[in-house]
């Protein structure tokens, strides 16, 4: 090797030496620089730095040299970057300058890196009406989703708004554990959950803070052993006809009701009031009669204010996912526990049964505030939480899944920017990363 | 092995032996006798113009202020040597009774002469304000931001820059930019003329090829439209009126801000590094009292006066739209103040505490009482404690002597004084005008009352002859009586007498008064005396402390014309 870290040291050490020694100078003018005025150069004189406070100065300065130089370059280069707008030419020209059109970059565990893009006002003055959204998102294993909604149209002049969403998801790295909340992790195996869906929903507002939807969908499921390394695939453990769902394509429509109180006093961090969806709906197959069921689900969220901004979180959810007669569910349409929205800790569709219910407390705490506009709060976090197949008769929270752990989310005045989160479990740690 | 570690022994006592000469050396003092520093030259001498310099970018500004000199600062050993013995680097621009000299950053008013009601109100005045009885001609406009502003040229052909307020907030900005204005002006700064004026936008006339920076930022030329557009962003008065402040060009040829830190290399009357200017780190007094959170350089201008290519250059402080209450786009968020924008002290505090530790502006009420006014309180208020959105390394050399003196120009306002200035600001809520009165005078208060207590605060020294006997006495003012925050009766004042520093008199106490005189001793013994100096050591205490205070030394030196006060110094 050309240099050895050795040299590379002992250049560093010259190199911060000599530097030092000149920004030692940066508090005094050498008297040579100073007009010929004798008053001056008597005074300037005066005020050299002595002898022991060069001396003493010289270590932390040799020390700090390196790490200063990094600083202002990257500081320079922050500069650089504001002063040529670099950051203001991108939002220009990925958003138009009335904010009715952008494209933001996106993330999440389970859809991966992608961009979302929105156009809002589509024929309309109002900006908060007719709203399209198109997201692209994909990450390693040809994991992908693609998905276009449009969102509050106004098509009746009753009130009634309506929203239209289409979606194409490929998911070749999801996991199975087994069925029940015994399963094992020497069971995990993967699984590829492919799937079409068409949602129109027909909403109205009786009040300021209630909303209800009526939704009609269709969706076209298939699943298959799944593409991740070192997963074995879903189809060594199990059968099609041991797993509801598997190797199979199965087509379904659904209608559901819901119900969405929200009564919190801003959405990007909330500090008061709650929020809830009741939903409860019909599942069938429209291309047999083998699988149709019930849903009922509660998703419930109040938050607290303790003192000065800190906040307590709590939510309860449920689900009920009770099979129409001589019907079955499919695997992946269980209820699940085991994501960031559940339990954390856990990797994704680690429990999975018929019913399910949740508990989480989350204590939220500003750390840094800019103008009420921006802010990073730090959480803890308490998840617990249970799948059984009758919720019933089996819920019994002594067998109930725990994750702990702690995280920060950043906000902004329109919502969550994004959020890093880390879990433990029985399962061990796992980390969590969400952006917009 | 044993070489090893033989080696890690010797490098140990090395640097103790190092470290202990160092400090030997720095804290051999002995019984010197007062040297007065060399006088501070004048900076106005004539000189070439320097160069014209942009302001630095905010981000660059803040990083470096928050995170590049905070590091330098941390590992500079010698300032901590200092910082530990008590004995950080003291101003240069300070002369044998730590005042600073008249120069081209500063010049004495107030505090050196009480100015008159007239003379407070007109500040730094010079007219009127701008004449809205003609056409103004926009040569200059910004849109970006929440409030536009332009740059206007007068039928009287003076250029101002024309302000507005924050929809909903009537007085907010303009308010503070006049008040800001006349009280450093007062206390001794250059600063711009400030006006509130009140324009009929019809008068508002596009100059030709404006350029323009529009709400993206963008440097383009400005058209009819732009004008109307930018004009919807801005209150009206009931009588269709618009109100504004109008900042008058600053005299001289614009050079550019200047720097809290360092010099300026192409001026040769820049000799004194700005950190250790009195007036720089002093500011920081007024500035926490006013609420001014933003003493940055882009909010500095440095001009240049003087004809044919010689002259000087002049330091503004200029844009106080972010004082008192004031955040410029709104009121100021409660943590301004007393936190940095980004403060990892506050951070760290925080999230280790798991947000238990609550500090105290977090009580501070989250509604705004007075939209003219914002958020401007004298709760939880605390001199030493005050925070800018960027640490300002002319504000972190800040001693004691810094803080005292910019204590004495903050005392300097009479309740009178600030009364006639806040009326200036024309706010329209007069009931917010007498909350920001009553919290001006009690931010003045806490300001005097926490630096008069660490500082010994006797000063204006001054010989006297009695009348009966024709011995000298030795005078002097209690600041913290004459500004009322203490009275007469709870002071006890003692003093000590040394001569060429032999000690003469030891802790004699004298009478509590307004003004104390303390016998000279040495005076009338001519032959041994001669061409000696005196040091009269002078310590207090009120009837809430234990023990006496710090002290404060003056130094008397008897010639052959009779005896001068030669010096005055604090301790720390």
């Amino acid at each position: 090797m050309l240099f050895d870290m050795k040299t590379i040291f002992l250049s560093l050490i010259v190199v911060s030496f000599l530097c030092s020694c000149s920004s030692l100078a940066d508090d005094n003018l050498t008297i040579d620089d100073v007009s010929a005025d004798s008053s001056i150069t008597r005074f300037v004189a005066s005020h050299q730095k002595s002898t022991w406070e060069v001396i003493t100065a010289f270590p932390g300065r040799a020390i700090y040299f390196p790490i200063k130089y990094a600083l202002k370059g990257f500081n320079s280069t922050i500069g650089w970057i504001d002063d040529e707008k670099i950051v203001q030419k991108i939002d220009d020209f990925l958003n138009s300058d009335d904010g009715r059109r952008g494209i933001r970059p996106t993330y999440s565990d389970q859809e991966g890196a992608g961009i979302k893009f929105y156009s809002k006002g589509l024929h309309h003055t109002d900006v908060d009406r007719n709203i399209l959204k198109v997201y692209l998102s994909g990450r390693e294993y040809g994991r992908q989703r693609y998905k276009i909604t449009l969102l509050d149209f106004h098509p009746f002049r009753n009130g009634i708004d309506a929203s239209l969403a289409l979606q194409y998801r490929k998911l070749p790295t999801e996991l199975f554990f087994g069925i029940g909340s015994d399963s094992k992790q020497s069971q995990r195996s993967g699984v590829t959950h492919e799937q079409s869906s068409a949602k129109i929903t027909l909403g109205v507002n009786p009040l300021e803070s209630i909303r209800i939807n009526a939704v009609a969908g269709y969706d076209f499921n298939y699943t298959c052993s799944g593409k991740e390394n070192n997963t074995p695939p879903i189809t060594d453990f199990y059968s099609p006809e041991e797993l509801p769902g598997l190797k199979e394509q199965v087509e379904m429509t659904h209608g559901l009701v819901e119900i969405l109180f929200d009564s919190k006093n801003r959405p990007g961090n909330p500090t008061r009031g709650f929020d809830a969806l009741f939903s409860s709906g019909i599942y069938q197959q429209t291309n047999g009669s083998e699988y149709g069921y019930l849903r009922y689900s509660a998703d419930i969220r109040k938050y607290i204010s303790l003192f000065f901004d800190r906040v307590l979180v709590i939510r309860m959810a449920v689900e009920r996912n009770d099979p129409l007669s001589g019907r079955n569910i499919p695997f992946y349409s269980l209820a699940e526990l085991g994501r960031i929205e559940t339990i954390r800790g856990f990797e994704r569709g680690r429990y999975r049964d018929q019913d399910m219910s949740l508990a989480t407390v989350e204590y939220r705490y500003p750390v840094w505030r800019n103008w009420d506009e921006h802010g990073v709060d730090f959480l803890l976090f308490a998840d617990a939480g249970q799948v059984t197949s009758d919720i019933f008769s089996e819920l019994d929270t002594d067998s109930f899944k725990t994750g702990l752990g702690f995280g920060i989310r950043m906000w902004s005045q329109e919502g969550l920017t994004f959020r890093i989160e880390a879990g433990r479990s029985d399962d061990g740690w796992r980390m969590y990363f969400a952006l917009n | 092995m044993n070489i090893k570690l033989k080696m890690q022994k010797i490098s140990i006592y090395l640097l103790i032996t190092v470290l202990s000469i160092t400090v030997f050396m720095t804290g051999c003092s002995g019984n010197r006798l007062f040297i007065p520093p060399l006088p501070v030259p004048d900076d106005r001498n004539p000189v070439d113009k320097p160069a014209y310099r942009s302001a630095p970018n905010d981000f660059t500004d803040g990083f470096n202020q928050q995170f590049v000199l905070q590091g330098e600062q941390f590992t500079d050993l010698s300032r901590h040597i200092r910082n530990a013995k008590s004995a950080p680097k003291e101003a240069y621009n300070v002369d044998a009774f730590g005042e600073a000299p008249n120069s081209s950053w500063f010049t004495n008013r107030n505090a050196h002469k009480r100015l008159s009601i007239e003379e407070i109100i007109i500040g730094p005045g010079t007219g009127g304000g701008p004449d809205t009885s003609s056409v103004w001609t926009i040569i200059q406009a910004k849109a970006e931001g929440v409030t536009p502003g332009f740059t206007i040229i007068d039928s009287r052909g003076d250029k101002y820059v024309i302000k507005f307020d924050p929809i909903g907030y009537a007085g907010l900005n303009s308010g503070a930019e006049v008040i800001g204005s006349k009280l450093f002006y007062a206390a001794g700064y250059n600063v711009p003329e400030n006006y509130i004026t009140h324009f009929d936008p019809n008068i508002l006339t596009l100059g030709a090829e404006v350029r323009f920076l529009d709400e993206m930022g963008r440097n383009r030329y400005m058209h009819e439209a732009d004008l109307m557009e930018m004009l919807t962003r801005v209150d009206y008065l009931p009588s269709g009126l618009i109100r504004a402040t109008a900042s008058k060009y600053v005299p001289g040829k614009p050079l550019g801000p200047f720097r809290y830190r360092g010099m300026r290399k192409d001026d040769p009357n820049d000799f004194i590094p700005h950190q250790h200017r009195r007036e720089l780190r002093g500011l920081r007094v007024m500035a926490a009292w006013l609420n001014h959170i933003d003493s940055k350089a882009a909010n500095t201008m440095d001009t240049f006066i003087g004809n044919d290519g010689k002259g000087y250059v002049r330091h503004y402080l200029i844009d106080f739209g972010t004082i008192l209450g004031s955040g410029g786009r709104g009121p100021q968020p409660t943590y301004r103040g007393y936190e940095n924008e980004l403060d990892p002290h506050a951070i760290l505090l925080r999230t280790i505490t798991l947000g238990l530790y609550t500090p105290k502006w977090e009580r501070l009420p989250s509604e705004v009482k007075y939209p003219c006014i914002g958020r401007y309180y004298s709760d939880f208020y605390h001199p030493q404690k005050f925070k800018i959105i960027f640490p300002n390394p002319a504000y972190d050399n800040l001693t004691s002597q810094d803080g005292f003196w910019g204590a004495k120009l903050v005392m300097s306002f009479t309740d009178e004084q600030l009364r006639a200035v806040v009326a200036e600001a024309q706010y329209p809520d007069l009931e917010a005008a007498e909350y920001l009165l009553k919290t001006l005078i009690e931010r003045r208060d806490k300001t005097g009352r926490y630096w008069f207590n660490r500082v010994n605060p006797l000063d204006d020294f001054r010989l006297i002859e009695r009348p009966d006997d024709g011995s000298l006495w030795l005078r002097f003012t209690d600041l913290a009586v004459a500004a009322g925050l203490e009275t007469e009766k709870s002071a006890s004042y003692r003093y000590s007498i040394r001569v060429n520093g032999v000690k003469i008199e030891s802790r004699h106490e004298v009478e509590s008064s307004n003004h104390i005189p303390v016998k000279v001793l040495a005076v009338n013994q001519p032959a041994e005396f001669n061409n000696a100096q005196m040091e009269v050591m002078i310590e207090v205490k009120r009837d809430h402390q234990k023990k006496y205070g710090k002290w404060v030394k003056v130094y008397l030196e008897k010639t052959d014309q009779g005896l001068d006060i030669i010096g005055v110094t604090r301790q720390g």
